[in-house]
């Protein structure tokens, strides 16, 4: 329901704009001021007021530098007046005379005042002339948008009538032409001069100056995110229309006239085809068959301009432009209340803004409508680059604030996040602690199993005797002691490191050297710094203790030897350690306990992944050889493969 | 002349009545060893040592009625040239280390034999402690950065070895190494013997010896610079100079 009243309210303005253009054209048509008089009546001038003359005789310059006299070709017209109308194609210097009746000369300073110009004029009174602004020949002081007051002083008037002569040079390719002038106290023209110079100079600069700031803002945003197309073409817009601006109403062109038109009309064009790009893309639109066009139009229209410019095509164009333009704010509007869009009233206000403006100032250069009336566009441009600044503002307002919500979404999610992590990594370690707690349970039982356990029952069954066979007290003492050994040795390996099998040896010796000692063995350390030894952790360093406990043993009981050789090597792939005694050496002949003992030994090596062997020495004793592997093997056979 | 070697005043705690009987035999089965007292408890123990002397101490550290070391550190006050060994079933690493950090300049074995026991302690009176590689590796974990405490640390040999009070700990509390201190504390944890050092390092037996009693004296001083510093801590001190400097004039 709002949406299609709002489309129901622009089109209906939008047809009443092109209804007044029409009927303003008619009225135009139809204005029956305009005549060929001798003269016009002699008009009062009121001492306490100010005059407007709106009618006046006029005729072309014959060469002469002072008003031509009563005999020229005088002709009666009603003012504003322009050129075209009674002398089409003529340029040069037009005089223009007003008669007027004073009843008693003024005792202070009057002013004639002339609200518009085209392009620069002189003021004559009673055939003095008055001084003038800029050159009124070669190439004319730019005054097309100027208003001109000149101080007239008592002693110029004279009591009866009076003449007027107002001079007016014609300038390049414009509507040359006279407004009505007014004539009055000096202090009270001057008021009316003052406010129409700041709407159409000051004011003017003013306002395309903070365009032009604002047009190098968007350029600087754009700059900084290259997606936004929309903001780079407003602030080119804003950039062109301010130069444009600046440039028309300027009355000194800073270079040649030629150039300095041209490039002012080139800034025009581009300026606002540069809007409807903006518009374009503020819709959403990305179509090569619609920036073709317009970028056609951007350089075919300033060329135009150049090579052969004519009033009526020129502004023909513009209408053109203004088409152009009216369909991108349709397709821009169009898109704000389809999709209703933030801040989009802003652009529907800039656009009821720019529409009329743009109307208006069409018929003004139509002669549609008085040839002395300000224009708007000069002012409804930045109006219109102000409104599109608040939707930007608004954008960029809108993002922070989706920003700042995301982060907090996402700190809080992170937050969140961290608070399961860490309660999922709490629940770990206690599942960690507690299985750690039960393997270590499990290792110390089967340690007391098959250690100090097994060494206790060996004991207690050695003690348990019969008559036939007495206790044998130094082998009950000898299992005793394996068993405090293996006690002693089980605690050691609580300290180990894992892979520390350098300090497994030291270990193994520290425990073991006193019963060396009371066998009568020589013990030889032979051992080199160790690497870590991968595989080895707590039961896997308990294991290769038992095997070389078991070895000892063997060594003690069933050798003989005398010198005994512990040396451990690190063979890059597997470290080597070796037990070798000078001993009797192999015996094939093993009882089954031995024999039971060397296959829990082969048992052990095989279950902790260590290769064991049993060698000749070259002394004649054995060498207990195990080699525990450095390298994983799937690494190995990988390495194998590839050799 | 022949010099007549001296006897060795011992004094036993030891809860176990059987070990305290083969200890005291161990003692006064040696001649270069007398046993000037002998006890089950703990404070017996202490009451004797506020009034008598020994040269040598032999405490069991789980004592019925309290910890052998709260003994070890009145004797190490009161009589600093007693040397207490601690008389422990397995040598593991957490009693010893304690020991020596309360003052022990060695230990024994339960089940060692009783030869080796007397001469262990004569040994110690000699200037010899006994050190198991397990201990030393112990102590070089503590030496490496981001160790147990990592307040061992290196140092470079010197000229003329110092006391170890002066070396023994620098402003921080460290106990600091020299160069070949550390060096034969490695080849201990390495599971040679004091022989092997000696022969590897090209110094005597003694010298190895010597080392190994400096490390657990510095051990010693530096559980004692961390015990002032925990009282520094806790203010301890403070109170007794502020009581000092409030003493009434």
């Amino acid at each position: 329901m709002g949406r299609s009243f709002l489309c129901w309210c622009l089109w209906r303005w939008c047809v009443l704009s092109v209804f007044w253009v029409l009927c303003s054209v008619q009225a135009q048509a139809a204005d029956p001021r305009q005549g060929v008089l001798p003269a016009h009546p002699l008009v009062e001038l009121a001492p306490q007021d100010v005059i407007e003359l709106r009618e006046a005789c006029l005729t072309p310059d014959q060469g002469s530098l002072t008003p031509p006299s009563e005999s020229a070709n005088w002709l009666h017209t009603a003012l504003p007046h322009l050129w075209k109308d009674t002398h089409p194609g003529y340029e040069g210097t037009m005089w223009y005379r007003f008669r007027v009746h004073v009843k008693e000369v003024p005792d202070r300073n009057w002013g004639v005042y002339l609200p518009r110009v085209v392009m620069n004029a002189q003021v004559w009174v009673n055939g003095q002339p008055l001084g003038y602004t800029g050159s009124m020949k070669g190439t004319v002081t730019r005054n097309w948008y100027v208003p001109l007051l000149t101080a007239v002083q008592p002693v110029l008037w004279k009591t009866g009538e009076n003449v007027i002569y107002i001079r007016v040079a014609s300038g390049f390719v414009s509507r040359n032409g006279l407004a009505p002038i007014q004539v009055g106290p000096l202090e009270l023209v001057a008021k009316s001069y003052e406010r129409r110079f700041w709407l159409q100079v000051e004011g003017v600069r003013v306002a395309n100056v903070a365009l032009m700031a604002l047009g190098v803002f968007m350029l600087i945003v754009w700059s900084r995110d290259r997606e936004q197309s929309a903001i780079g073409f407003m602030g080119l817009a804003a950039m062109t229309w301010a130069a444009s601006t600046l440039m028309g109403v300027a009355a000194t062109p800073h270079f040649d006239l030629l150039w300095w038109e041209n490039l002012n009309y080139t800034l025009a064009v581009v300026s606002q085809l540069l809007l409807c790009l903006f518009y374009i893309r503020f819709a959403g639109v990305r179509r090569l068959w619609v920036d073709v066009p317009i970028y056609s139009m951007m350089v075919i229209l300033p060329l135009y301009g150049v090579l052969a410019p004519r009033y009526w095509v020129t502004t023909l164009l513009f209408g053109m432009i203004y088409v152009t333009a009216i369909a991108s704010m349709a397709a821009a509007l169009w898109h704000v209340i389809r999709h209703r869009r933030k801040d989009g009233g802003w652009l529907i206000l800039g656009c009821l803004a720019l529409l009329p403006a743009g109307a208006h100032d069409v018929m003004i250069m139509t002669g549609q409508l008085p040839f002395d009336t300000v224009y708007w566009l000069y002012f409804a441009g930045p109006l219109v680059m102000i409104c599109n600044t608040v939707i930007v503002a608004g954008d960029h307002a809108r993002s922070r604030h989706a920003l700042n919500d995301l982060n907090r979404n996402l700190a809080d999610r992170v937050a969140e996040r961290e608070a399961a992590l860490r309660e999922s990594f709490e629940r770990l370690a206690a599942l960690e602690r507690s299985q750690a707690v039960s393997a270590e349970r499990s290792r110390i039982l089967k340690d007391m199993h098959d250690g100090v356990g097994a060494h206790l029952t060996s004991a207690l069954r050695q003690l348990q005797t019969s008559n036939e066979n007495p206790v044998d007290v130094p082998l009950v003492a000898q299992t005793l002691r394996d068993s405090l050994d293996q006690l002693k040795l089980s605690i050691d390996a609580l300290s180990l490191q894992s892979g520390d099998v350098e300090g497994l040896l030291a270990s193994w010796r520290f425990r073991l050297a006193p019963r060396l000692k009371a066998a009568g063995i020589d013990l030889v350390w032979d051992v080199e710094r160790l690497p870590p030894w991968p595989a080895g952790n707590s039961p896997e360093l308990r294991q290769l203790q038992y095997i070389l406990f078991e070895g000892l043993s063997n060594v003690l009981q069933h050798s003989g030897a005398t010198r005994l050789v512990l040396s451990a090597r690190d063979l890059g792939h597997h470290i080597r350690v070796s037990l070798i005694d000078n001993g009797h050496g192999w015996h094939t002949t093993s009882g089954p306990f031995e024999g039971q003992g060397l296959q829990t030994m082969r048992s052990r090596a095989a279950t902790i992944g260590a290769r064991m062997e049993f060698l000749p020495s070259s002394n004649g004793g054995l060498e207990l050889r195990l080699s525990l592997p450095l390298i994983d093997l799937n690494e190995q056979s990988d390495l194998s493969s590839v050799a | 002349m022949n010099v007549v070697p001296p006897v060795w005043r011992v004094a036993l705690v030891e809860d176990n009545h059987q070990n305290r009987e083969f200890l005291e035999s161990c003692i006064q089965g040696d001649r270069h060893l007398t046993l000037v007292a002998s006890f089950a408890t703990l404070k017996p123990a202490q009451t004797w040592f506020l009034d008598h002397d020994a040269d040598l101490l032999l405490v069991d550290l789980g004592l019925p009625d309290g910890s052998g070391l709260s003994l070890m550190t009145q004797v190490r006050q009161r009589w600093p040239h007693c040397d207490m060994l601690v008389v422990s079933m397995f040598g593991d690493e957490e009693n010893v280390v304690a020991s020596i950090e309360a003052g022990a300049v060695g230990y024994v074995h339960k089940d060692d034999e009783a030869a080796d026991i007397a001469q262990t302690l004569l040994a110690v009176k000699q200037g010899a402690s006994p050190i198991s590689p397990m201990i030393a590796r112990h102590l070089l974990r503590r030496m490496q950065p981001g160790g147990a405490s990592a307040r061992v640390t290196a140092q470079a040999e010197p000229e003329v070895a110092e006391p170890p009070e002066v070396m023994a700990h620098d402003a921080e509390g460290t106990i600091s190494l020299t160069k070949r201190e550390q060096e034969v504390l490695e080849y201990i944890a390495r599971g040679f013997s004091y022989a092997e050092i000696a022969r590897l390092q090209g110094i005597t037996v003694h010298t190895v010896q010597t080392y190994i009693k400096k490390l657990y004296g510095k051990l010693a001083v530096h559980s004692r610079s961390e015990a002032v510093y925990e009282a520094n801590r806790l203010g301890l001190l403070n109170t007794f100079n502020s009581g000092a400097a409030s003493t009434p004039r």
